[in-house]
């Protein structure tokens, strides 16, 4: 079942539910450990907010990648219903770059 | 333009409101309706003590209490601390003007509402006055949650400022309806009585600035969070159609605003000296608390 398809189906998560989690930027340069997330919040803000705190140019559409799973995760979704109850995730902000 | 309306003053007077001379106002049984810039808002006096973030937190309609007072003050270089009185508190309830012309027909007359024969006005009136007693409308029925966020736009509860990320919520549930989002996820533990305080004063600021957006009170408990609310219980049907996209706008502007300095203050590392300075002068929660 795709992400998105998911999400669908998914409960939607409450706004008091948190997680926490370890993100890298993609040089591996930064390194932040993340307590207190939404789980509702879309993985795009939550990509984009990670970049502000990693100093990283904010002109720059960034994304999130689980590293246990090596997916991208979908902005739009919530980051809780694709990272499940996944205790200690390792996310990594990459640029989101288009080929071609 | 609605303000100078004709029709707007016959409805207010058939309300029972009358004209206060020269104040552009018109009032009723102790609640004033004025119109400011793009906004009606009527008020009533708030208690003479109180808490202006605990008060009204969690109570139908979005009533709030304010003080614009301060605001000068906060801005100015020169502000002694003697200078600064308590803070004087009074309650709006602020709702767009643009929604009580919405649906005006070609010969001028209001949109009534379906079969009760009432007014956008009158609709909002009857909202504010039962709302300002605790109450909802009679027959009013909370909307469910589905039908509320299909009013909003993708997005619309989301902010995303700096390395600062909230999600917002429709809470429809037990006769409530409100948009809420939370500031801080928890009162951080250990936090100094100076930083609790100037914490309070920024929440107080932000409600004092941005429209039917209040704010929390700072929790007792460090494991509950500070949040801000739209609470739209009781909302006549023919005005929660743009209102509910209005005040997720509102919520969006409040927490963008608040939550950097909120998260500044709750980070239990830093004890900044400049706020520290601040203890010998008056603090600012207590001449919130002082000015009810």
């Amino acid at each position: 079942m795709s992400v998105g398809a998911q999400a669908a189906v998914a409960a939607q998560p409450s706004a008091a539910e948190t997680l926490s989690f370890q993100a890298t930027d993609v040089t591996g340069t930064h390194s932040v450990a993340v307590s207190d997330v939404q789980r509702a919040l879309p993985a795009g803000a939550v990509a984009q907010s990670l970049a502000s705190m990693m100093n990283l140019p904010q002109n720059v559409p960034w994304a999130l990648r689980d590293d246990s799973t090596g997916a991208f995760l979908e902005d739009a979704v919530p980051i809780g219903q694709q990272l499940g109850q996944e205790a200690e995730a390792k996310l990594t902000v990459t640029p989101r770059t288009h080929l071609g | 333009m609605f303000t100078t309306s004709v029709r707007m003053a016959e409805q207010l007077a058939e309300l029972g409101f009358c004209r206060v001379p020269g104040a552009g106002a018109w009032r009723h049984n102790g609640v004033s309706f004025a119109t400011e810039g793009a906004w009606a808002v009527l008020r009533a006096t708030a208690p003479a003590t109180g808490d202006p973030l605990a008060d009204l937190w969690g109570q139908p309609g979005p009533w709030k209490a304010v003080s614009g007072s301060h605001l000068h003050l906060a801005h100015s270089r020169h502000v002694r601390s003697e200078d600064v009185t308590p803070r004087r508190f009074r309650r709006v309830f602020e709702v767009p003007l643009s929604l009580l012309v919405e649906g005006e027909g070609d010969d001028g007359g209001d949109a009534l509402d379906a079969g009760r024969g009432v007014s956008p006005l009158g609709a909002l009136v009857a909202w504010g006055l039962a709302t300002l007693e605790g109450q909802c409308p009679p027959g009013w029925q909370t909307p469910s949650r589905e039908e509320v966020e299909a009013r909003l736009a993708p997005g619309a509860l989301t902010v995303q400022c700096g390395a600062h990320a909230r999600q917002g919520q429709v809470v429809a549930d037990g006769g409530r309806l409100a948009l809420r989002m939370p500031i801080l996820a928890r009162r951080p533990a250990g936090l100094s009585e100076c930083r609790l305080s100037w914490l309070r004063q920024v929440l107080l600021d932000a409600q004092d600035r941005w429209r039917l957006v209040r704010v929390g009170p700072v929790p007792d408990g460090p494991e509950s969070p500070v949040e801000a609310e739209v609470d739209l219980t009781g909302a006549p049907p023919l005005l929660l159609d743009g209102l509910a996209a209005v005040a997720a706008t509102a919520l969006r502007c409040a927490v963008s605003w608040v939550v950097g300095p909120c998260a500044f203050l709750a980070h239990a590392a830093r004890e900044p000296r400049a706020l520290a300075m601040c203890r010998g002068s008056r603090a600012p929660g207590a001449s919130s608390a002082a000015g009810g």
